[in-house]
């Protein structure tokens, strides 16, 4: 038992692999449980992420301890055997973990636990019965390919774990099979794959020029390339590196849905269903998009070690801008909920961005504290947003008017991650903001403080427009939605569709239409994370104890 | 579908000769070019092969498609518990030459992988029942029962 904690004869930990490992094992077998035994399906599925979560926390835990600030584990090899050539370069697969990654990990499988708390519930009046079973092993899958990534160290492990994450949440987009969340599908399917390839191509680019595919002498090879004097044979390979490093600033733009590669995430987070919305957009975007960003502009490439960091650092700046500014534009333009909140998604990622242009430490630190807190808000907001239309059907943010009344706890939970997201002092949004903000301020560079400003009001046009209807609007009698063509579900549920195209459930098949509020397992995950949103803001120095280190690794 | 006789019997012929070759392939995966994912898609182009000779749901009565996906899950599990065998002995994740069965030979030879027979007997499980159960997805099809009046 004592080995299952610490491989003996390197300074790494079995959870490393044993996080995707138990997680892909129970999904592929997730189906057929169901096939007999549809109960306890999503028991099971709670139960083996709740367990990745103890053992991401406990990897978290160890990482810290590491005199290093990393574990490096090398898969594949007996007790006693080489680990490196005589070059330095290690044998086969090295999963290296650093205090960035396991933070993430176990960002990623907390949110995955409470998001399929969630789904036990909401998931029964959103998809077809028969394909629950398909639903639960995706979720499953996609929290093991996303935890997958923020563990390894090798770039071709990353690049297959990637790819499971993606291709799973494609599935979860099209699960409710309406007209909308398939074509959102095959849209997030096809940008999606245009991201992926542009990775592969750079990661072979790397291989070329370097000979290797483990991230940290990858870094060291590319070191030596760069710094090599004209005259020198390595210096012919530069070329490579810029063009692999090229490759993996669009194809990770892409991915985390940076202008002008945005459109697909407007689409594809509020057709998915909410829980999954939730994922996408709290975790999907950051670990296969902006972690890596992170993680292969500063460890790989070293962009804050070479003078092409200095060409690139404007370049990021201004997408930066125009996300910020034009994803809080376009959230401004809509009345569907989950499609503001979409919108609001990119928004922020441009947040995360400016932090990681700036290429100072301060930057970068507010840049990961932002990519927590945004996780756990966005989470908040999608899931309550579900809640509502799970309850009442309504999608459009003007019928909306007095809803907080009749039901207070979601939409309080929802106006606690409202205010976070403005940020309002006490809550954790506020905390990233002031560390990015502060962080511009070093650099010398007060127009990106008045962006965040700027930004920062226009989040509260919209964060307001939707707590005002909620708590203080208008009372309207509840009227039939014109045009409104009843048709019905796959379970015999009839189905209103609303101006925009979507279907609601009809007043009668609501589910426990006498009951108010949720029912308690769709309230728990809420409150726990309102709770953490207020914890987070208020103990913010518990979050930086980890990041400031974890930013120390990736800065060497 | 028609049905010729010849296409018929030659295809049924066929189906053992292919599976040993993709069998074949899968054994040898250590050693030579290809490996579990080359002779999983032999094996399952032999059963796409058997199905088109005989039309589908006679194929299917053969070949369940629960049968298929427990046998497809299968697969992953032997890979995933020949890499927790190498923990449980005491080394890393999928380590290799320490797991005693199957028995140590020669480098080069059908055994000198170690534990790379039974990963690559598991990938090509996985692989075949993937491509026979693409071909349910595909000749199965018969559109969404959508809940979708829109004409457009």
């Amino acid at each position: 038992m004592i080995h299952l904690f610490s491989s003996a004869s390197d300074n790494g930990s079995h959870l490393q692999v044993l996080i995707p490992v138990m997680l892909i094992c129970t999904a592929l077998v997730l189906h057929l449980i169901y096939y007999w035994r549809p109960r306890i399906c999503p028991y099971i599925a709670t139960g083996i992420i709740s367990l990745s979560f103890i053992s991401a926390l406990i990897l978290l835990v160890k990482v810290i301890h590491s005199p290093n600030g990393y574990l490096e584990y090398f898969a594949g090899h007996s007790w006693s055997g080489q680990r490196y050539l005589a070059s330095g370069q290690p044998i086969g697969i090295v999963v290296r973990t650093d205090l960035f990654g396991a933070l993430i990990a176990a960002l990623v499988t907390g949110l995955g636990t409470l998001a399929s708390i969630y789904s036990k519930h909401y998931i029964p009046h959103t998809i077809k019965t028969s394909n629950i079973g398909y639903y639960y092993c995706l979720l499953v899958l996609m929290i093991a390919g996303m935890a997958g990534i923020c563990l390894t160290g090798d770039c071709f492990n990353f690049y297959v774990f990637l790819e499971v994450a993606s291709i799973s949440s494609y599935g979860l987009v099209a699960m409710p099979q309406t007209k909308q969340s398939l074509e959102a599908a095959f849209k997030y399917m096809v940008v999606g794959a245009l991201g992926s390839i542009l990775l592969v191509f750079g990661i072979v680019l790397l291989f070329s020029a370097t000979g290797t595919l483990n991230m940290a002498y990858a870094a060291q090879q590319v070191h030596k390339i760069v710094t090599a004097p004209p005259g020198n044979p390595l210096h012919n390979f530069r070329h490579l590196v810029f063009a692999s490093l090229g490759m993996f600033i669009i194809g990770l733009s892409v991915k985390s849905a940076f202008f002008p590669a945005h459109a697909w995430l407007a689409d594809a987070h509020p057709a998915a269903p909410s829980s999954i919305s939730a994922l996408l957009s709290g975790l999907m975007v950051k670990s296969t998009g902006v972690f890596l960003f992170i993680r292969f502009l500063f460890t790989v490439f070293g962009l804050h070690k070479h003078e092409y960091g200095m060409l690139l650092a404007p370049l990021l700046m201004i997408i930066a801008v125009i996300t910020i500014l034009g994803g809080s534009v376009f959230a401004i333009a809509q009345n569907d909920i989950k499609r503001m909140l979409a919108y609001s998604t990119v928004a922020q990622m441009g947040y995360i961005l400016m932090g990681v242009s700036l290429i100072s430490p301060a930057g970068l630190e507010g840049a990961i504290l932002h990519i927590f807190n945004h996780a756990l808000m966005k989470s908040l907001l999608f899931m309550s947003a579900g809640a509502l239309i799970y309850k009442t059907g309504i999608r459009d943010i003007r019928e909306m008017s007095r809803i907080g009344y009749r039901m207070p706890v979601t939409m309080v939970c929802f106006t606690v991650a409202a205010m976070s997201m403005i940020g309002i002092p006490p809550l954790n949004g506020f905390m990233s903001k002031w560390a990015l903000a502060k962080a511009a301020l070093d650099a010398n560079l007060p127009m990106l403080v008045v962006v965040l400003l700027i930004s920062s009001l226009l989040n509260a046009v919209y964060y307001f427009r939707v707590v005002g209807t909620a708590f203080f609007g208008r009372a309207q009698q509840h009227e039939e939605i014109p045009h409104a063509d009843i048709i019905r579900n796959n379970h015999g549920h009839s189905l209103l569709q609303n101006s925009y195209g979507y279907y609601s459930l009809a007043d009668k098949d609501r589910p426990n239409e006498n009951e108010q509020e949720l029912p308690w397992g769709m309230l728990m995950p809420l409150i726990i994370l309102a709770a953490a949103i207020l914890f987070f803001g208020v103990k913010v120095g518990i979050l930086r104890e980890i990041i400031r280190p974890a930013v120390q690794v990736l800065w060497r | 579908m028609n049905n010729s006789l010849i296409v018929k019997v030659v295809s049924q012929k066929m189906v053992p000769f292919i599976i040993m070759l993709g069998a074949s392939i899968i054994l040898h995966g250590a050693a030579t070019p290809g490996g579990g994912f080359q002779g999983g898609v032999v094996i399952g182009a032999a059963y796409i092969l058997f199905a088109l000779g005989i039309d589908a749901k006679t194929a299917r009565l053969r070949l369940p498609v629960i049968k298929v996906k427990i046998v497809e899950s299968a697969g992953v599990l032997i890979y995933a518990f020949t890499g927790l065998g190498g923990i449980l002995l005491g080394s890393n994740f999928l380590a290799n030459k320490i797991v005693l069965f199957p028995p140590q030979g020669e480098p080069g030879g059908l055994f000198g992988g170690g534990t790379l027979i039974p990963i690559t007997i598991g990938v090509g499980i996985h692989v075949a029942c993937t491509v026979a159960s693409l071909y349910y997805a595909f000749v199965e099809y018969e559109g969404e029962p959508k809940p979708d009046k829109e004409t457009e």
